[in-house]
């Protein structure tokens, strides 16, 4: 059986190494999906990574259970993901309008359809996610990225339900205006 | 002039855009209770503007779930557990150090109790002086501090005991020295 993450966090505060090498495990592809959201690169959501669990493994002591761990560690890797963005200002200016995959996605709902105002996949998220404001981008990442519930998101972010679900529309709403921005003329 | 209401426009309905929009990003994640559902499916399929809608909610949806779905490479996992490794050595050497400056600070702590404890009981109880005897005197030193005459009469003093009349030389030629009425 699975050991639970607030156990495995208690281990680690006492000093438990191989406590938190499981929640390496368990929550790198998670966290590396959220930096890879907001970093240009994925060496650079791999350094961000890399300093939020060395971060986390500093103050796992302080980690008190209200919050999951796994919203904890979203957290901190969203701070770094996003200070780290802002310290590479060029990245800015070199917004990439390659084309990226065009596959749909794996569920087989995003398909396009001609004449339509559809996001173009050929933009890179990543890139208009990090200028988001940080009450919509925080939102949008632990909904899309994280998987988290609404309720999950409100307990987390101690705000009211009805405040998720106008805070994520809003934002998804400004990610498509972004995004129809850098769109092909 | 119109008799009916002006329709109520929902707060988060975009000009021009459909009341069901705000909507639609619940229904996406399939937040909306059962009937609420229900009733939303039934405006899709007669409003165009929000099935569009609901095509770019998906759209992005899509975009986002194809990010980083890689995961970070084995190479990165690996530096990242040494990473970890590393920190924990570290702190492993810090706690040492602060223990045993925890045990410095303690026994200092306890020894400074235990003197001011024993200093305290000897003041309050009994005060013991210690008397220093003087050691042996030189005689020379004997003579320079109890003779009153200046200089010494060591010529015409009569004195038997040789020893002591060479000590009240050498204590004459030094006080000369030491007064400056030398040579």
């Amino acid at each position: 059986m699975e050991q639970p993450d607030l156990e495995l966090a208690k281990l680690a505060a006492s000093g438990d190494r191989g406590a938190f090498h499981m929640i390496v495990e368990r929550h790198s592809r998670g966290l590396f999906r959220i930096a890879r959201s907001l970093c240009k690169c994925n060496s650079d959501a791999e350094d961000v990574v890399q300093d939020t669990f060395l971060a986390a493994y500093r103050g796992i002591g302080k980690f008190d259970g209200r919050s999951s761990l796994k919203t904890w560690l979203a957290r901190i890797v969203m701070k770094r993901s996003i200070s780290a963005w802002r310290k590479d200002k060029r990245h800015r200016a070199a917004v990439s309008l390659e084309a990226s995959h065009d596959a749909p996605g794996d569920d087989g709902r995003a398909t396009r359809t001609a004449g339509t105002a559809v996001v173009d996949q050929r933009l890179d998220l990543a890139a208009v996610l990090p200028d988001l404001a940080d009450e919509y981008r925080e939102i949008f990442v632990l909904r899309e990225i994280q998987g988290l519930s609404y309720a999950e998101i409100a307990a987390a972010l101690h705000i009211p339900a009805g405040t998720v679900d106008s805070r994520l529309h809003r934002a998804r709403g400004e990610l498509r205006k972004r995004l129809k921005g850098y769109g092909p003329s | 002039m119109d008799p009916r209401p002006p329709v109520q426009r929902a707060p988060e309905t975009p000009v021009g855009g459909c009341e069901f929009q705000p909507r639609l990003s619940a229904f996406h994640d399939g937040e909306l209770d059962p009937d609420a559902e229900r009733v939303v499916q039934r405006h899709l399929a007669a409003c165009e503007s929000c099935r569009l809608e609901l095509q770019d909610i998906r759209e992005l949806s899509a975009l986002a779930a194809r990010i980083g779905i890689d995961g970070m490479s084995p190479r990165a996992l690996r530096r990242l557990h040494q990473a970890i490794d590393g920190q924990a050595r570290q702190y492993s050497i810090f706690r040492i150090a602060g223990a045993l400056t925890g045990l410095a600070a303690s026994a200092m702590v306890v020894g400074a109790a235990w003197l001011w404890d024993a200093g305290d009981s000897r003041s309050s109880a009994s005060i013991k002086y210690v008397i220093i005897e003087p050691g042996p005197t030189d005689k020379w030193e004997y003579l320079a501090v109890n003779l009153k005459a200046d200089p010494l009469p060591t010529e015409r003093w009569e004195v038997n005991d040789q020893q002591m009349l060479a000590d009240a030389r050498l204590t004459s030629w030094m006080l000369e020295g030491l007064g400056g009425s030398g040579r």
